[in-house]
């Protein structure tokens, strides 16, 4: 009998680390050997998480795709399975199937310059894209990384910033919508688009990565359009509830395309056209 | 993990869910291995004060002491439930709600100067709720499924949408179709369309579904020939506090 | 290869598949028809609340179990095989379009496994039914491929037609006499008279192009009003697939069931995301998902139309929105 692919194989949670008030990420290995052995994944795929009794959703991976001992998923606290994570603790054991999906397309842009524009948890499926473009430097041209959070506590992965911007020709771009009372912040205030008045990245010969909240992607796209960059250099990682994972339940449709299978990244060109989206 | 200390509270009603936890005895002692009932008058004669982790409220709030007896309970509950269509929107006695209390009362009693009842209304008229349990009674599997939740800390899945979903699962004719009035089309699931799968049409004792089309469906009331006056009756049955059922009533009562 | 069937011999093919399968046929129930495992065989229905492909997408199954405590998993699998008996065929091109959904790019071991297992004897409309319109996606009256026998109603006795090398030894089995050429000529006339008095119809051609132009219409708002959302229509649906999954726990919290049931787009709750947010907040959206879904989206998907006009949507509809309708009023007609 082939292997039944609902059925999710054990993972042990190897380490916890505290991101955000709401939000950690979660390292996590898989209990059997082979399993992991076999495991291998692309930047922006992502794995369906399982707890038994609780249920499962899509989250997306935010490790570094050629570490073959672990893999990390950075997971919000918003609904019942992720308030269940929440809970969980170092040993805990959880059930993960993946992965699935199409991810950023990384072969595809080997020599362009890269733009990532992220917002909130959006940053986490583009966290393998920095560590593989870092990995792989000479492989791309400039990369320039904006990121806007609620506020300077929302912010994810900020003890790899200093990292981050180690790696050659590489800037990051900060923003927060608020900051509050007695927190010192050097960078912007205002939506993630703010920034685009500092942007450096020209259109030509470049690609964007963006992910975030819809409408804020809807606001990111608009605002790259009219800087010039084209409908199928805008790439968009979508977010839809989704069962399978394999683009049998139907749940994440937009129009004929399917999340999880044809996604979660698509250009602006193939989503622009389609029904049912804020973008 | 401390077994939960549950309570469970009646108020205006006729006690019908209350004896729906009797009648999941087969699994009430599974229940009782996992929960503490410290409080439950109608099914114990030990019964303990509060605080309790969570509390099931069964009834209807009609009068000034249950009003102060509500708030009392919500204080001393983590987590409040509303058991059945009263505790959620008064259930059917709050279809007098329609009617001046002056009217009404001489009805029912002879000595009404007495009385201070008030209009009638689901708990969560006074008090905030963490849970509603609808259901004229509440459906015995999802009482089970509130409680499993509660243990886990989770959820429990409880069908928001309209009651035809589950009564085509289960192949019934439909009713409304051979013309008889049933209220499937707008009220909650969750009861695996027991009414009409016994031949009965739906009086919507869950109160409206989560997406209730009533203007579409009254329509078709209407073209069917129900007159205007049981059109209000069949709103107003057991949960006319709810707004979509309410604004029909105004309408046509 | 053609064989003849008498009437009365129709037991005896639902006796003899019972021994291997598990057999659904179409019964009646008031004043409509079922398929059940049980009771007698009505097989001039004009067609069943429930559509078929129940026998291989159960509304309801149990994917596996599971111990929390020791992450045993046990993947439930069915002890008997099914069998369709009297499969319409409408309902027979849904199964076909059913595969493509499970059996493509993934695959669905629970349905795969029930496909391949399954035995099929689909038989053909001699008569319309009030509300189908199969004639538009070639579904009907008559069946051309997908099945294991296909019978034809001959008055006396059924037409029997061998549509693969099982429904060729089971029908050895039965023991058959061939059919006359007579028989099967009349067999082919009584299926083209059917076509003939088909009354309704979703006219296809450049629908894809006109449709693709009509995902902004008022229609769609109008059909808001309307449409109680109460996702009668997908229940009914032969090619609706969409499902939903939870988890069961026992009382002990230890040992629970993965399960799965057929889901509807045109409940509220479906496109909702986390956080509240809800993609298909407006009903007319939802109407609009549907309806582009069967007659759009699912062409650019798996290259065929996803309606087999079976009608089942329109006759249980309260409201009765019809999706021959909304073609006529996106194309501007009627």
């Amino acid at each position: 009998m082939t292997e039944n692919p609902f059925i999710p194989k054990p993972a042990v949670i190897k380490a916890i680390k505290q991101q955000t008030h709401d939000t950690k990420t979660y390292t996590l290995a898989f209990v059997n050997e082979e399993d992991m052995k076999r495991f291998s994944f692309k930047p922006g795929q992502f794995n369906i998480v399982s707890v038994f009794g609780v249920g499962e959703a899509p989250f997306s991976i935010t490790s570094d795709c050629e570490e073959r001992e672990f893999f990390e998923h950075t997971i919000r606290r918003v609904g019942t399975l992720t308030g269940f994570l929440d809970g969980l603790k170092v040993g805990d054991i959880v059930g993960v199937r993946g992965p699935y999906g199409r991810g950023w397309p990384l072969e595809d842009a080997k020599g362009t310059d890269i733009l990532i524009v992220a917002g909130g948890i959006g940053l986490a499926p583009l966290r393998p894209v920095i560590k593989h473009i870092a990995r792989h430097r000479g492989d791309y041209g400039s990369l320039e990384i904006l990121y806007g959070a609620r506020t300077p506590g929302d912010m994810l992965f900020t003890d790899e910033f200093d990292e981050w911007r180690k790696i050659s020709d590489t800037t990051l771009r900060l923003t927060v919508d608020a900051v509050p009372k007695g927190v010192e912040w050097p960078h912007r205030v205002g939506v993630v688009t703010t920034l685009f008045d500092e942007l450096s990245t020209k259109p030509e010969n470049a690609v964007a990565f963006v992910c975030g909240p819809e409408i804020m992607m809807r606001f990111v796209v608009r605002g790259l359009l009219e800087r010039g960059f084209s409908k199928s250099s805008i790439y968009l990682s979508m977010e839809r509830r989704m069962r399978c994972g394999l683009g049998m339940c139907g749940r994440c449709q937009i129009g004929p395309k399917y999340v999880c299978r044809d996604g979660p990244v698509f250009t602006y060109e193939e989503i622009a056209p389609l029904p049912d989206k804020i973008l | 993990m401390a077994k939960p200390k549950v309570a469970i509270f009646k108020f205006a009603s006729c006690g019908g869910c209350q004896l729906q936890l009797l009648n999941i005895e087969d699994k009430l002692l599974d229940i009782i291995g996992a929960i503490d009932i410290v409080y439950f008058p109608m099914g114990k004669s030990e019964n303990l004060e509060g605080p309790y982790d969570v509390g099931l409220v069964e009834g209807a709030i009609t009068c000034a002491e249950e009003i102060e007896r509500i708030k009392k309970v919500r204080a001393s509950c983590r987590i409040l439930v509303a058991l059945g269509a009263c505790a959620c929107y008064g259930g059917i006695q709050s279809s007098r709600n329609w009617m001046p209390q002056r009217e009404l009362e001489p009805k029912v009693y002879e000595h009404w100067e007495a009385l201070s009842s008030t209009k009638c209304f689901g708990i969560d008229e006074y008090v905030p709720v963490d849970l509603h349990l609808h259901g004229c009674p509440v459906d015995r599997e999802e009482l089970l499924e509130v409680i499993k939740g509660l243990l886990m800390g989770t959820r429990a899945y409880l069908r928001p949408h309209s009651v035809c979903m589950e009564c085509k699962l289960r192949e019934n004719e439909c009713l409304f179709l051979k013309g008889i009035p049933c209220m499937g089309p707008v009220a909650r699931a969750g009861c695996g369309a027991v009414c009409p799968s016994n031949g009965a049409p739906c009086s919507a004792c869950r109160g409206p579904a989560n997406d209730a089309n009533v203007e579409s469906f009254v329509e078709s009331l209407k073209e069917m020939g129900i007159p205007d006056e049981q059109i209000a009756r069949m709103f107003r049955r057991d949960a006319s506090t709810a707004k979509p059922f309410a604004k029909v009533v105004s309408m046509y009562g | 290869m053609a064989f003849v069937l008498p009437k009365s011999e129709l037991r005896r093919v639902i006796d003899e598949l019972s021994k291997d399968y598990r057999v659904f046929r179409p019964v009646a129930k008031g004043s409509e028809f079922v398929f059940d495992e049980e009771g007698e065989p009505a097989m001039d229905y004009d067609t069943t609340i429930l559509p078929p492909k129940k026998a291989f997408l159960p509304p309801e199954e149990t994917m596996f179990t599971f111990k929390r405590e020791t992450f045993h998993v046990e993947e439930v699998t069915d002890e008997k095989p099914v069998a369709v008996v009297g499969i319409h065929p409408c309902d027979l091109r849904a199964l076909h379009l059913l595969d493509k959904v499970f059996t493509g790019e993934f695959v669905d071991p629970y349905y795969m496994r029930r496909r391949q297992s399954g035995f099929v004897v689909a038989i053909n409309c001699v008569k319309p039914c009030e509300h189908g319109f199969c004639t538009s996606f070639d579904a009907g009256p008559g069946a051309k491929e997908g099945y294991d026998l296909l019978l034809t109603d001959l008055g006396d006795k059924y037409l029997v037609e061998v549509g693969s090398d099982r429904g060729k030894s089971f029908v050895d089995r039965l023991g058959l006499d061939s059919a006359s050429s007579a028989d099967v000529e009349k067999a082919k006339e009584l299926v083209e008279e059917a076509a003939r008095s088909m009354a309704r119809r979703i006219d296809t051609h450049g629908l894809v192009e006109l449709l693709r132009m009509r995902i902004e219409h008022q229609h769609w708002a109008e059909l808001e009003a309307r449409c109680l959302s109460c996702g009668l229509c997908n229940v009914v649906c032969p090619t609706c697939y969409c499902y939903n999954v939870v988890d069961k726990l026992d009382l002990g919290l230890n040992e629970g069931a993965r399960i799965r049931t057929w889901d509807s787009c045109l409940l509220l709750e479906f496109a909702e995301v986390a956080l509240g947010g809800n993609f298909r907040r407006e009903r007319s959206a939802r109407i609009r998902q549907r309806i582009l879904h069967k007659l759009l989206h699912f062409v650019d998907q798996y290259g065929e139309f996803g309606c087999v006009g079976c009608g089942r949507c329109v006759k249980y509809c309260i409201k009765k929105i019809d999706p021959v309708e909304i073609v006529e009023v996106l194309r501007g007609g009627a």
